[in-house]
């Protein structure tokens, strides 16, 4: 048995019915495409029934660039407090330093904690929006990873590898459940970085082409500009264009007869057609302008802070309602010490906190209010965290060791929290999750078998979590 | 107090194989893909869910944890327990059965996993979920495919038995048997594909017409389209068609667009980029000049395994001028522009991964093999043990890739001979020392200010001092040599040293130290003696460029085949292995493989051959019913035009193209890659190519992933491309190019217009109803207005550039 590795040739008119059509087409689309996969239920390249019940039907992932710190935030530490400014031991992580040891000078948080909501989980005063939300989330806080500097850890956090060309988790997802959506793409990321692994982070990697996540808008240009490249035509007029394709429809029926209508060129008669379908819908799900001022309040959009995370918020909520089955915003920027990376000033963190506050608390809301988030997993959270001592006088270093992420909806336990880092929060100790646990356990509630999502490439079979990853169990409703 | 670091859960950053088997579900299955001679134990018969079980959850943590002990080799057994087959686990050894099948309870080995009888692993206790599956593997009655006496494959694998597999046997010859050849061949390539049609039962369709063909041969060979002039030519001309196409095939050869397009194809395996991509990504500025070498071999038809040689080894080999030397240094450009994260903080395993990439690169590049899995372990599929791969390593890993530093770099080296750069470092100095001086001296004179009288001799003598020195730094700045461009290449390391097994991958956990050397399957030499004083680069790459490497010169061969044809003989080019496709054609394969050697490795020779078959002229179509996937290649493969295709024929029809000949084409160095504005109308292989960022047509229609070995791209059919041929600036601005160009020079009615159009685009002549068509389209805008008529004309260019047939080469 010989398994062609490159999938040249894989897309035969029926899968591409199945993947371009269902992916991109139409509604009268959707029952074409039920019928084939019934009929190609042989086939696993194209998985679009989930592997078992599935919890959640799609992913909203919060991505927090920089590391915000789990010390500061959700992790509250009495023990960092009362030993403010001694010293501990410390093995270097970093060039220069690895395996050396060397004294550093605990720093307490800057903020103080109190308990919220039933759970009683502590917040710090950075959220105070999302602490009125605690009840619905799921706290880990006992998260690690790998890499120290951005790049490897937030290429780890979205590829599951450092340095190694992986497919992003987006990428995984729509190859295994497909996409539900009839005019948009399945995986969509809203003004990402483009450094710090940059498009490889929303990369297929050697999955197919279709499974690449489609970026709209880039990290440090306004969300109120992002669209699709190529979704709107600038420089024609409605009739113009209507007229041009009026023409090209009629010569390419003209050349598909010419050349016995193979399936080739019938796939790309109809890869027009869903483009159409796409130009008609795709703009209206960017527009924001039939939402009420109630809502767009309720997402900050209409405070200076918060009005472009707002809409970040805002637009997720829209792409979720469109049925994008995996959806990242970005909270990232272009420099070398992104946004949440504050090797000095920790108090720039408020800043931060206040620009995704409120933006975060109105989508958890929003999507509560319209009883989405019962089947949307949403996701929060950085590369990694911070260290529990100081860097310099005022700040603190990457903590790939130990960190908190939230998630909510989606099948995870509401006002719960899971794991506990060492009593300064600097390791992971307890209930710890690795980022590769994370990712089997975000497949898991999507249905899907992390060992069995696999690809074939290069004559092996790869996948998301690698050989390792376990299901945390312990977090699942 | 003291916090311990915490350890990884896994390994960082490598990437150990998924056990394909566990995906698997039938014995049957399972056989196909075990090497050939792999027998399944015959005195039981398990399930296969039971098998899966053992394969993906037993047989690793056995060889993880117990066989380093308890594996076959004599020397090593401990307390005379193997644990390599069912057989030999309930024989067991001095203390006993290890395991009762079916009774985890009464089995020493659960007792000694749970440290009670004995304290196994002795490195610490296993958790518990792989205790259970010990538990749970032993309830289930053992199942085992291991057969007693048999080397465990992942220990050793039978090199003797893998040596039967088709590529590893040496390339031989074999004459087509064929009935009745003359009624259609009219090459030996044709008889060896008659052959294959005629077991299939098929029959090869009719050739195509001219038009079809002197397209095809155009967009194959320069990836450019006939002028309508060129068309004319060749459709009109009363000569044979085997000599025709022989003369035109030859003037393209010889044209510079022919190194455009098909070192274009190499730089898609070369995996060319013109930044790091990755973390931090690093921007490449001398990468071109790896670019430009491609080109400039293809088009010198520089031999084969020359051209390995080069960019294997480039910098050892001897040269005659310093010019030769130049373009060897360049070549191994090669191995140091590949997708490394400079960032990566562990630069030891920074390291080993520059090397892994180097292997996994020159395996799929050249011999067809995917040696990165043998990283962790002997590999499952292909017989490249561990031993092998870390063998090959030792090689890379005494070649100087990266220069280190927070952010590392890459090996520059000067493309000057050393006495210029030792002269333009002596003037560097010299410069740096005699300026210094003035600057001491121009701040004393400014102290000295305001001069008493006993002062103003010396400082008349410090104004003097200075004048002299500034005249003389002038002087020497004039006397500048030019200054030392440089390449970015690899070179070999100061200190030659034999490298450790990394015990599954980990470049902390060492194993044994392996002598450098090559993949022992496909090595005939008994014993491999590396240069105690030197990588062994050289060695590898006269080993792999040499006609005796079975892979070579067939996967070569494959590649240009594919390019000819749409799909290769075998087609997996990249994959050669167990994995890979069995070829479809071996017969041919082996022919070709061994015409290229005779030949000289001369691609040209290569290409000429294969395009002069009459193979190569039949008409495309479905494949036919007996030969689904066209094995026999009785149609022409329809295939999709690349991405370069596309936008350079558009650039070509709307007379935008710029046909400068390479150097570097990034507009601007900046710091990141992503956000770059590619603004040129050069061919499509002089686009600045990024790991970050790609003009957004290639990456639309399926450009080479800049991070991989590409030796298929792929061909999509996406909503995208419709979006962008419809809507995007680049194709209607080309269109108001194209009709301002081509109103400009076409004279005629419309229906004469229209079929110039179809020429100059499609490269074929109208039928009446597309004439027709085209002339109710302008008829429907004012035929009084200029700017109406070119709108309408730039409409029909615009809907032809967006036309199916546009799209393939039929």
């Amino acid at each position: 048995m010989n398994i062609d590795d490159q999938n040249t040739h894989w897309i035969n008119r029926r899968q591409l019915l199945r993947s371009g059509a269902c992916g991109f087409g139409s509604l009268a689309m959707t029952g074409m495409c039920n019928t084939l996969a019934a009929d190609d239920s042989q086939d696993n390249l194209l998985r679009r029934q989930p592997m078992f019940a599935p919890r959640a039907k799609r992913v909203i992932f919060i991505f927090m660039q920089g590391g915000p710190s789990h010390i500061d935030t959700f992790d509250y530490k009495p023990e960092l407090v009362k030993r403010d400014g001694v010293e501990i031991d410390f093995t270097g992580v970093r060039f220069g330093t690895f395996g050396k040891e060397s004294k550093r000078k605990l720093l307490k948080p800057l903020w103080s904690f109190k308990q919220y909501g039933e759970c009683g989980q502590d917040v710090s005063t950075l959220f105070p929006c999302m602490a009125e939300h605690v009840d619905k989330m799921c706290m880990i806080k006992s998260m690690h990873t790998e890499g120290v500097a951005h790049g490897p850890s937030t290429l780890f956090l979205h590829t599951g590898a450092t340095n190694l060309v992986r497919p992003s988790i987006g990428s995984w997802i729509t190859y295994g459940l497909g996409t539900e959506n009839q005019n948009v793409p399945g995986f969509v990321t809203l003004n990402p970085s483009a450094s710090k692994g940059g498009p490889r982070n929303y990369s297929n990697a050697f999955l197919p082409t279709i499974f690449q996540g489609t970026a709209i808008g880039r990290a440090g240009q306004p969300t109120v500009n992002s669209t699709i490249h190529n979704i709107q035509n600038k420089l024609l007029s409605g009739e113009e264009q209507g007229r041009r394709l009026a023409l090209l429809n009629k010569m390419n029926q003209i050349q598909s007869q010419r050349l016995n209508r193979e399936d080739p060129l019938e796939a790309t008669i109809k890869s027009f057609e869903l483009a159409f379908r796409m130009q008609t819908h795709a703009p209206g799900l960017m527009d924001t302008g039939q939402e009420t001022d109630q809502t767009l309040r309720m997402y900050g959009i209409d405070q200076k802070e918060t009005e472009d995370f707002g809409r970040q918020c805002l637009l997720a909520r829209r792409l979720a309602e469109a049925d994008v089955r995996y959806i990242q915003i970005n909270y990232a920027d272009e420099s070398t010490n992104p946004r949440w990376d504050q090797h000095s000033k920790m108090h720039l963190h408020a800043k931060h906190a206040k620009a995704v506050d409120k933006p975060v608390a109105g989508l958890l809301q929003d999507l509560e209010q319209r009883g989405m988030l019962e089947d949307t997993l949403v996701w929060w959270g950085g590369e990694f965290g911070r260290t529990p001592f100081a860097q310099g006088k005022d700040g603190r270093d990457h903590n790939p060791r130990g960190f908190t992420v939230w998630l909510a909806g989606g099948g995870v336990k509401p006002g719960y929290s899971h794991g506990e880092t060492d009593e300064l929060g600097h390791y992971a100790v307890s209930g710890k999750v690795h980022m590769h646990d994370l990712h089997a356990t975000v497949l898991h509630l999507l249905g899907l078998d992390h060992e069995k999502l696999t690809y074939r490439y290069a004559g092996r079979d790869f996948r998301l979590t690698d050989v390792a990853g376990r299901v945390v169990k312990e977090i699942i409703a | 107090m003291s916090h311990d670091r915490q350890p990884a859960s896994t390994i960082s950053g490598v990437s150990p194989c998924v056990l394909l088997l566990a995906t698997l579900s039938g014995v049957l299955l399972l056989n196909a893909f075990l090497p050939t001679g792999y027998v399944l134990a015959q005195d039981l018969t398990f399930k296969p869910s039971e098998i899966e079980f053992f394969e993906s959850k037993v047989r690793p943590l056995l060889i993880q944890h117990c066989l380093e002990c308890h594996g076959a080799k004599e020397s090593k057994v401990r307390g005379g327990l193997r644990l390599t087959s069912r057989a030999e686990m309930i024989k067991g050894g001095d203390s006993g059965a290890a395991i009762v099948p079916g009774k985890p309870d009464e089995s020493m080995l659960i007792e000694s996993v749970h440290y009670d009888l004995y304290e196994m692993p002795p490195t610490g206790k296993l958790p518990e979920d792989k205790i259970a599956i010990l538990e749970k593997w032993i309830e289930m009655g053992a199942p085992d495919p291991r057969n007693p006496g048999e080397p465990d494959k992942t220990e050793a694998i039978d090199l003797e038995q893998a040596k039967k597999f088709w590529a590893f046997q040496p390339i031989t010859s074999r004459s087509p048997v064929v009935e009745d050849e003359k009624a259609w061949a009219t090459t030996e390539i044709d008889r060896y594909l008659l052959e294959s049609m005629q077991k299939r039962k098929v029959y090869p369709l009719a050739d195509a017409d001219r038009y079809t063909l002197v397209r095809r041969v155009y967009l194959t060979l320069i990836g450019l389209p006939p002028s309508p002039d060129q068309i004319e030519d060749f459709v009109s001309s009363g000569n044979a068609i085997e000599d025709d196409l022989a003369v035109l095939i030859d003037d393209l050869l010889a044209s510079k667009q022919y190194g455009e397009r098909w070192g274009r194809h190499w730089l898609d395996v070369a995996r060319f980029a013109e930044s790091s991509g990755g973390g931090r990504s690093l921007m490449f500025p001398l990468a071109w000049r790896y670019r430009d070498y491609v080109i400039d071999s293809f088009n010198a038809d520089k031999p084969f395994d020359k051209f390995i040689r080069e960019q294997i080894a480039g910098d050892l080999l001897s040269f005659d001028s310093q010019s030769q030397r130049n373009q060897q240094v360049v070549a191994t450009g090669f191995l140091a522009l590949g997708p490394t994260n400079y960032e990566q903080q562990d630069k030891e395993l920074l390291r080993m991964e520059v090397v892994d990439e180097q292997i996994d690169t020159v395996g799929r590049a050249f011999l067809g093999m995917t040696l990165g899995c043998a990283r962790c372990h002997d590999h499952k599929f292909d017989p490249i043990p561990t031993r092998d791969y870390y063998a090959l390593a030792g090689i890379f890993k005494n070649t100087k890739t990266l220069v280190p530093g927070n952010v590392s770099g890459y090996v520059k080296t000067a493309l000057e001979s050393d006495q210029t750069v030792k002269e333009f470092a002596a003037h560097k100095k010299q410069l740096a020392t005699l300026t210094k001086r003035l600057n001491e001296l121009k701040k004393k004179s400014k102290q000295q200010k305001p001069a008493t009288d006993d002062k103003k001799s010396e400082a008349n003598s410090l104004d003097d001092e200075i004048e002299e020195l500034s005249g003389k730094i002038k002087e020497l700045r004039k006397k500048a040599p030019a200054p030392i461009e440089y390449a970015m290449s690899v070179t070999e390391e100061k200190k030659i040293v034999d490298g450790h097994i990394h015990i599954r991958g980990d470049v902390r956990n060492l194993g044994p130290v392996v002598p450098r050397g090559f993949i022992s399957i496909v090595d005939n030499a008994s014993e491999r003696k590396l240069p105690a004083n030197k990588s062994g680069r050289l060695e590898l790459a006269d080993w792999i460029a040499s006609p005796e490497n079975p892979l070579t010169a067939r996967v070569y061969v494959n590649r240009v085949w594919r390019h000819i044809f749409g799909t290769g003989l075998v087609a997996t080019p990249d994959n050669f292995g167990q994995m890979g496709r069995r070829p479809s054609n071996p017969a041919l394969l082996d022919y070709l493989a061994m015409e290229f050697v005779e030949g000289g490795w001369s691609t040209k020779k290569l290409i000429r051959q294969i395009m002069l078959s009459r193979a190569f002229r039949i008409k495309a179509g479905p494949p036919p019913v007996g030969d689904s996937t066209n094995e026999s290649f009785s149609v022409y493969n329809r295939r999709r035009v690349e991405a370069e295709i596309l936008r350079d024929s558009v650039l070509a029809i709307s007379g935008q193209l710029k046909t400068e000949r390479g150097g570097l084409t990034i507009r601007k160095i900046t710091q990141y890659d992503l956000g770059y504005k590619f603004d040129t109308n050069r061919r499509s292989v002089y686009v600045p190519a990024f790991r970050n960022s790609m003009l957004d047509l290639f990456e639309v229609f399926d450009m080479a992933n800049p991070n991989l070995v590409v030796g298929n791209r792929n061909s999509s059919t996406l909503p995208t491309q419709a979006l962008f041929l419809m809507n995007s600036p680049f194709v209607i601005e080309q269109s108001k190019h194209a009709t301002k160009k081509f109103l400009s020079e076409a004279n005629g009615d419309n229906s004469t217009l229209i079929q110039q159009a179809y020429l100059r685009v499609l490269n074929r002549l109208p039928s009446d109803q597309e004439t027709q068509l085209a002339i109710d389209y302008l008829n429907s805008y004012s035929e009084d207005s200029s700017p109406d008529k070119h709108q309408a004309w730039a409409g029909i260019f615009h809907s032809l550039f967006a036309s199916l047939e546009f799209r393939y080469i039929n």
